[in-house]
């Protein structure tokens, strides 16, 4: 401390252990928020598949490698509601919500994970899901040339970006809305 | 050359020293309380950034330049024997 | 002692030590978090809007790659043979068996999904060989310093001479 330059070295380097330390803290009581919300056995969302449909796609943004042959491409019409207002507190930054429908594939050992729909939701206010008749916001195709009329279960994943600290991910099921793929005809 | 030197180093003496670092610590340390429990009373974390560098620079200009009250007790010396 | 200016020659070799000591730890440091996350680059810039509002320009990320299976719906940094940054994006699907996953992935910020980014024919991302790692957390525009001197001239130029400044101010 007995220079300029040297107090101005241990301000700062005291100040950023203080700032590392108020972040631990802010860190810890969010989380300790969410546990007391219970925010990891939420209430089932509500799900209901209204309609389904499949038609051959062609380019390879649609999952298409063979210009000629195309893909089954899926779109699928859903309400959905869900309340993840429990999510929010002072270190919310933003809230992802993903809907997911997880099926099988044509060996034991495969599984296969797509998005139907996500939203990003950054405030307390927009964050209950009401969505009717909504489409699925990705045109959806498989790995294989078809879904082969396989059955899905479907999954609201919320994944909350704090201000500071490590991202925090969790799901609601949808037991009720379980989809099957449609068959191309 | 030497005066700019030594003005920029600004040395201050050993009392003054102690008395910086606990100046520095004690700040820092309050600002994050009072920055922290401010920003969970508000709901809002930004504003524990905001407040915590407004109480840093507080603490810089209080306590690198040479006030006074850090040269009250200026070393001393021995007269050389020759 | 020769004298060397206001300095011995001992006195310089002594500060350089001082600065290879420095280097050399943020090296082992670095290399060290490597080998723990199993990722040849466990910090990485984020350098596209393509993932706003959740990460900004600047912000500093730390990736973990011991996950055999990385989940949709987490963010990864990946690498396309050929190409000189990587990509920070979330996981759209998954197709996985025991051995393998491919991956389809998006950008938050971005209309379309990244099919158009992967090398050569591909349409998922193979999990092996093109994910460096899983966002697990961040520091936010720590890296915007990074960036600043990769692309500003004046701050570039404004470091260097403060730094000088600050060699004259320590003379002794």
């Amino acid at each position: 401390m007995h220079t300029s330059i040297q107090r101005i070295q241990q301000t700062f380097s005291q100040a950023s252990t203080v700032l590392s330390i108020i972040a631990a803290i802010v860190f810890v009581v969010s989380y300790i928020q969410l546990v007391v919300a219970n925010v990891w056995s939420l209430p089932e969302a509500n799900f209901n598949l209204r309609g389904s449909k499949a038609a051959r796609r062609f380019s390879r943004q649609y999952g298409a490698n063979d210009p000629k042959k195309g893909k089954e491409n899926v779109a699928l019409k859903f309400d959905l509601d869900a309340d993840l207002s429990p999510l929010f507190n002072w270190n919310t930054k933003l809230v992802f919500a993903y809907l997911t429908a997880t099926y099988d594939g044509k060996r034991d050992d495969i599984v296969n994970e797509i998005t139907i729909w996500d939203q990003i939701i950054t405030d307390k206010d927009d964050s209950h899901i009401k969505l009717k008749g909504a489409n699925s916001k990705y045109s959806l195709y498989d790995v294989e040339e078809s879904f082969r009329n396989r059955n899905a279960t479907v999954k609201l994943h919320w994944n909350i970006q704090p201000h500071v600290g490590a991202k925090i991910y969790g799901s609601l099921d949808a037991t009720k809305g379980s989809i099957k793929f449609p068959q191309l005809v | 050359m030497e005066a700019l030197r030594s003005t920029l180093e600004a040395t201050i003496d050993f009392e003054g020293q102690k008395l910086s670092n606990l100046a520095k610590t004690r700040l820092l340390v309050l600002g994050a309380i009072l920055s922290t429990i401010t920003g969970f009373a508000l709901g809002d974390v930004m504003i524990i950034w905001f407040m915590f560098a407004f109480v840093a620079g507080i603490t810089m200009l209080l306590v690198v330049p040479p006030w006074p009250f850090f040269t009250q007790h200026p070393v001393q010396w021995q007269t050389p024997a020759y | 002692m020769v004298n060397f200016g206001a300095q011995s020659i001992r006195q310089t070799l002594v500060q350089l030590l001082g600065f290879a000591a420095i280097f050399t730890s943020s090296y082992m440091f670095y290399k060290g978090l490597s080998i723990v996350a199993n990722s040849e680059s466990p910090l990485v810039v984020v350098l596209s809007g393509s993932m706003e509002p959740a990460y900004q320009r600047g912000d500093v990320l730390l990736l973990w790659n011991r996950q055999k299976h990385v989940d949709v719906g987490e963010v990864v940094v990946y690498n396309i043979d050929g190409r000189t940054t990587p990509i920070v994006h979330r996981v759209l699907r998954s197709h996985a068996s025991d051995n393998k996953q491919l991956l389809l992935t998006k950008g938050d910020n971005n209309a379309v999904d990244d099919v158009s980014f992967y090398g050569g024919r591909n349409q998922y991302l193979d999990r092996e060989k093109e994910v460096v790692g899983v966002v697990k957390g961040y520091l936010p525009l720590v890296g915007y310093i990074t960036i600043l001197l990769a692309e500003n001239q004046y701050f570039k130029y404004g470091l260097l001479g403060i730094t000088g400044l600050l060699a004259f101010i320590q003379g002794e």
